[in-house]
């Protein structure tokens, strides 16, 4: 049902058609009267490597970029980028279906076909125009799309873009999603979204369920295996491939901007049709390609990250520490077990997560201060994202920082309900 | 005429009305034997008023839970403004619905229901297509 966002006030300045934005412009004041540092305004001064920078001017780990396999900094990588630079220039300054398709395209596109062993692969700008132009171009008027409500912004604009029915069902709740699938009118085209792994919380979705209900149905499925591509399944493939489930999967959408390292999105598939894609997608056909020492980057960091299986372990390992050591300093974390490399730290409320993550970032680690409506069920999160460069003696300093922060305003945040 | 008519209740009968409106149906069929078919649309545009007002009684014992704050419930009241609900409130009420009548209400339909007025007059037309 519709949400009013409007407030009583709004007709004190009729005509101002930024009067809609007053609730979260006093939200933002009232955060920063209290003398916090800006939590959405963070400046990295100096980048030193995947896990450390100078931020506001300290010395900072980085426990929330999404830089899972800590590709940023590889040397092959950024060689590939350098060269590809040098030999093709700096832009493309064109659409993939006029000037803006290079060999390194072609080349991007082949790697990602190799490392998913899939038919088709296309490459888009960003991760967020993949899921914006496949969703709404492949869902049509009368098509319906059961997609779990706790999915990320790129597939919700893309289902508003597009003209198809638009069912959400309750997260990870493989009864809901069924019964919604039933009710589907006869003849109808059925999508079925999920993702891999759920970057609020860093839960898992079951795959191997939810995939065979959508079959049974006859729907399409589409994954986004944004946050576990590169560590999660035996290739690396993401949640799918470790469920099993991978061949039954139409579509896999994923991003370039956190295991690979660099920035673009793209969808792999096995439908026979699919190159038709690039003709009648609008968020493929209308916008810029990417860089050549963009998809340069791109393509030897997916063929690195086929063979980064020491790595992954590494990850996991630190992954499991986070987990292990946050719940027993007693913070109450998103999943009761580590399911990813997204360890969520619940806050009461903004006001005290903003707090934590202000004394966090001076014992010098930054986090993800994640808030409503980004997060489910309104929570404040602090989300901590791991990277396999991290090292195990980086795991213990963060949890140090994590218990200074966390003791430093004498009992404070057991008195503010922070803690257990 | 009489056929006609037998067809046209036959017709509503087969349909996907709710249980209420079927026995209805069948009441009226018993009742009045056969009409002239102006007559008969007549009996059956009265028998979906009738199902609205079913539909409406499902819905407000529905509401209840949901309606925190005790709220006195008309057609005008509003889900945001009235009511308060959240979206997370509104996809559990939704299911709540779309449960008891089993039918989907998308979105897209959501995004044109603004009161629990026209919920009621949107779940009782889902419930005669």
């Amino acid at each position: 049902m519709s949400q009013d966002t409007s407030s009583p006030e709004t007709d004190a300045h009729a005509g101002d058609l930024f009067s809609k934005f007053d609730g979260i412009i006093a939200m933002r004041e009232g955060l920063l009267s209290s003398g916090v540092e800006d939590p959405f305004n963070l400046v990295m001064e100096e980048v030193l490597s995947p896990t450390r920078a100078i931020c506001n001017g300290r010395d900072t780990i980085l426990l929330g970029t999404y830089n899972y396999m800590g590709m940023t900094f590889d040397p092959d990588v950024i060689d590939a980028g350098n060269k590809a630079m040098r030999d093709y220039g700096t832009g493309t300054t064109g659409s993939r279906v006029l000037n803006g398709t290079y060999q390194g395209h072609k080349e991007c596109e082949d790697a990602l076909k190799e490392f998913y062993a899939m038919d088709h692969a296309m490459v888009f700008s960003t991760g967020y125009l993949a899921n914006l132009g496949i969703i709404s171009t492949i869902a049509g008027k009368g098509d319906y799309i059961i997609l779990d409500i706790d999915s990320h912004a790129s597939i919700w604009d893309g289902c508003a873009m597009g003209n198809a029915e638009v069912v959400p069902f309750k997260h990870n709740d493989i009864e809901a999603m069924e019964k919604r699938l039933k009710r589907v009118p006869e003849g109808a085209g059925k999508l079925v979204i999920l993702e891999g792994v759920y970057s609020m919380l860093g839960d898992v979705a079951p795959l191997k369920e939810m995939v065979a209900i959508a079959k049974k149905y006859g729907a399409m499925v589409l994954v986004d295996e944004a946050h576990s591509m590169g560590f999660i399944g035996e290739n690396g493939r993401g949640v799918c491939e470790a469920a099993g489930v991978i061949d039954d999967c139409d579509f896999i959408i994923g991003t370039f901007s956190k295991s690979v390292g660099t920035i673009g999105g793209f969808c792999v598939s096995n439908h026979p049709k699919f190159e038709i894609m690039r003709l009648v997608c609008r968020p493929y056909v209308f916008t810029a390609s990417l860089p050549p020492s963009v998809v340069a980057t791109a393509a030897t960091s997916i063929r690195k990250l086929m063979h980064g299986s020491n790595k992954r372990a590494h990850l996991w390992e630190n992954s499991r520490r986070l987990h292990s050591g946050l719940s027993d300093l007693g913070f109450k974390l998103g999943t009761s077990s580590p399911e990813s490399a997204i360890i969520a730290v619940i806050m009461p409320d903004l006001e005290r997560g903003a707090m934590m993550w202000e004394a966090l970032l001076k014992e010098g680690l930054y986090v993800n201060l994640a808030r409503p409506p980004a997060t489910p069920a309104n929570m404040t999160l602090l989300r901590c994202s791991l990277c396999a460069e991290h090292s195990a003696e980086e795991v213990e300093t963060i949890l140090k920082m994590f218990e200074a922060a966390g003791t430093k305003p004498a009992s404070f945040l057991k008195k503010n309900n922070i803690l257990n | 005429m009489g056929w006609e008519m037998q067809e046209s209740l036959t017709t509503a009968h087969n349909s996907r009305f709710s249980a209420a409106i079927r026995w209805q149906t069948r009441f009226v069929c018993r009742q009045f034997g056969v009409l002239p078919i102006d007559k008969a649309i007549a009996v059956i545009r009265e028998l979906l008023i009738m199902d609205r007002a079913a539909v409406d009684t499902s819905i407000r014992s529905l509401i209840e839970p949901f309606n925190k704050k005790g709220v006195e419930i008309s057609d005008a009241t509003t889900f945001a403004n009235d009511l308060e609900f959240d979206s997370l409130t509104v996809m559990d009420f939704v299911a709540e619905i779309e449960d008891e009548f089993d039918i989907i209400i998308s979105m897209n339909q959501q995004a044109e229901i603004e009161n629990f007025g026209q919920l009621v007059d949107a779940v009782a037309k889902t419930q005669a297509d």
